[in-house]
């Protein structure tokens, strides 16, 4: 019984910044699903190079095969390994250390990475060997070899047990006392994550499992059918990230410039909206599937589906105003803007939040409520406007602040220095700007009619013509420039973070004393979380103004977006 | 599981008491998810007419 109680105490360490005692066997965890994170971003940005030269016509540098083969890499290794990995990260990160608890089962942890580095490399290996060219949404009946959806399978079945764990943290904790009252709203943030993402799991086993039967040829498959199941999966991961990206903002918010949550209750209901009604958003993916009516096209992806949009409008209005009021409370109270002009611009881990924020919300929200409108949407399906939409979102978005915080779990969890620090402090916006142009250049083209997943748009060899209008040369050079200087902010992430991680300094007590290079500006001194004196009450009273005037140009922004879009609709589409 | 400490919570109002009950979420967000997207979706699939084409 002793040994045990001391192998328990030796699991804690104390975090010299924040306080927090952390469980090493769960800061191992964070470790490897991180770096093998970091792993498949790369394999991803190598595709989208060739992605990018490829639908540049100018360039057109791969053969049809390729692109395909490509397509499907990017799509898989970015979207869903990348990214749920970094989730797996966060999820550890949101329940044992935010609660300063212990980690229940760190052997499993282990056996759920095991088995997702299976299925990834399974996954990987089928599709660059040729025998999985279906895309990462692999529609049935385009076939891929079995292995690749066994490779799924595993990949998710790992994903479902640490998806578990966190959920018997959360239970542990509570148990253990090692919080009191509710849950932090970190750990809520994350709690959303994991409930969307049982839910999407549940959808994940619910197709692949019958995708291997009928890939092995043991039962018939309905395409219908396959695509209502996979979009439970397929949209519902991409509302994990969006959890896990506004989670992130909290935490960065404090840490970066002692940002304060408005209101518990408010962000909190939030979060249960987004749990409550995002998921069934899928739907926005079969807007022109005709086996469906009308009622549970427009029931799914707009009555019901604006109480999550409404959600995202809260989050995006209280961490910007949280920032503002942290700002006023540390003394930057000088006219509506000063509290921007005084922020740590320098700081990649407020910068890329910032621009997250920026990103996700004015460009991914603008975009994203207006192609999920049924009649829209008939205009825009398929288009290079939906990569423009979910590059903006998915990437500009959550990538970007998963990139942000890294530049804090390097200190505060790998305890190392940050390498290559100059970099570092202009990645967020190569890698932001990138994105953002990109996607500009891909909105453009979609509106003039080009098509997504669409190897040569100049149909050569074709019997038929299809011209289209020559700006879309203009916006293919757009996209073409923005697409690299994005894929060049990623490499320069990959570098930081690899070097950081493996041939990084440790921090030393007297790193944070003196201030050392590679060091986050709220590593090297905390904010205050938790704010008293004289100038409290007045900062509360005067509010947060700034950002007031900054959510009614959102608002002027969505209502010309979406009115131009009807407008664009009338021509197309006469009617008498 | 969550209904532990309810003598101490009961001050605490009714939102915050149904927030911290982590399984009450899930299964809210399972419900709405699967009745409306994946059940409704699954009946309009399976009732649609055939098609009178030859
Ligand atoms: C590094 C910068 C990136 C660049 C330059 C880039 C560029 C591109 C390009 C050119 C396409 C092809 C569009 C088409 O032909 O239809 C594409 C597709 C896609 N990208 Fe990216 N991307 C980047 C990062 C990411 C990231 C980080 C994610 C996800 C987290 C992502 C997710 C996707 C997805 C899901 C597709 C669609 C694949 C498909 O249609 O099957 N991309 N990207
Ligand atoms: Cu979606």
């Amino acid at each position: 019984m002793n040994s045990l109680v001391n192998n328990l105490a030796n699991r804690f360490r104390t975090c010299p910044v924040t306080g927090l005692k952390v469980d090493k066997s769960a800061e191992n965890l964070i470790k490897v699903n991180a770096v093998v994170a970091v792993v498949c971003l790369l394999i991803g940005a190598i595709a989208a190079i060739g992605l990018v030269f490829t639908r540049w016509q100018a360039f057109h540098i791969l053969p049809a095969d390729w692109y395909y083969r490509f397509l499907t890499l990017h799509g898989l290794n970015m979207l869903i390994f990348f990214i749920i990995f970094f989730e797996m990260a966060v999820l550890y990160f949101a329940s044992t250390v935010v609660l300063s608890s212990r980690q229940p089962a760190p052997k499993l942890g282990w056996l759920a990475f095991g088995l997702m580095m299976v299925g990834m490399v399974m996954v990987n290996a089928m599709v660059l060997t040729g025998k999985a060219d279906v895309l990462f949404t692999s529609y049935v009946p385009l076939k891929a070899d079995p292995l690749y959806y066994l490779g799924i399978i595993l990949f998710a079945v790992g994903a479902l047990i640490v998806v578990s764990l966190f959920f018997a943290s959360l239970v542990v904790a509570k148990r253990e006392k090692t919080y009191t009252g509710s849950i932090p709203l970190v750990t809520f943030g994350g709690l959303t994550a994991a409930i969307i993402a049982v839910i999407t799991l549940l959808h994940g086993a619910a197709i692949y499992i019958p995708t291997f039967l009928w890939s092995l040829g043991l039962i018939e498959l309905d395409p219908g059918i396959y695509r209502l199941i996979f979009w439970g999966l397929g949209h519902c991961s991409q509302q994990i990230n969006v959890a896990a990206m506004v989670s992130i903002w909290y935490l960065l918010a404090g840490l970066t410039v002692g940002g304060v949550v408005l209101n518990e209750k408010i962000s909190r209901a939030a979060f249960v909206l987004y749990i409550g009604f995002i998921s069934m958003a899928s739907a926005h993916h079969l807007l022109v599937d005709p086996e469906f009516g009308p009622g549970w096209k427009i029931w799914n992806t707009s009555y019901a589906m604006y109480l999550a949009v409404l959600a995202s409008m809260v989050h995006g209005f209280t961490v910007p105003a949280g920032i503002e009021i942290g700002q006023r409370l540390r003394g930057h109270t000088n006219g509506l803007f000063d509290w921007l002009r005084k922020a740590p611009w320098g700081d990649p881990g407020f910068s890329g939040m910032a621009l997250s924020i920026v990103i996700f919300g004015f460009m991914g929200g603008i975009t994203g409520v207006t192609l999920g409108t049924e009649q829209i949407n008939m205009i825009a399906h398929n288009t290079m406007r939906i990569p423009g939409h979910f590059h903006v979102t998915v990437v500009g978005g959550t990538a970007l602040a998963f990139m942000a915080v890294t530049y804090y779990v390097l200190p505060l969890i790998f305890q190392k220095r940050v390498s290559f620090w100059k970099l570092a402090k202009i990645q967020p916006y190569l890698f932001g700007g990138g994105i953002a142009t990109m996607a500009v250049g891909m909105i453009f083209q979609g509106i003039f009619g080009v098509p997504r997943r669409h190897w040569d748009i100049t149909f050569k060899n074709a019997p038929f013509n299809v011209e289209f209008h020559p700006s879309v040369e203009i916006f293919q050079a757009v996209m073409g420039i923005g697409g690299t200087i994005a894929a060049i902010g990623a490499l320069a992430f990959i570098a930081i973070a690899v070097a950081s991680v493996f041939f990084g300094k440790t921090i030393t007590a007297d790193d944070l004393k003196n201030g050392a290079s590679g060091l986050p500006q709220g590593v090297l001194k905390l904010p205050p979380q938790v704010y008293s004196g004289a100038n409290v009450a007045a900062v509360h009273e005067a509010g947060a103004k700034g950002t007031m005037v900054l959510v009614f140009i959102f608002l002027a922004a969505f209502v010309l977006y979406f009115f131009v879009n009807w407008k664009i609709l009338s021509f197309i589409w006469k009617i008498g | 599981m969550s209904e532990v400490n309810s003598k101490s919570s009961s001050n605490v109002p009714l939102g915050q008491r149904l927030f911290d009950r982590p399984f009450l979420l899930l299964g809210f967000g399972l419900v709405v998810m699967f009745g409306f997207y994946t059940i409704w979706g699954m009946v309009e699939i399976l009732n649609m007419p055939q098609s009178p084409l030859p």
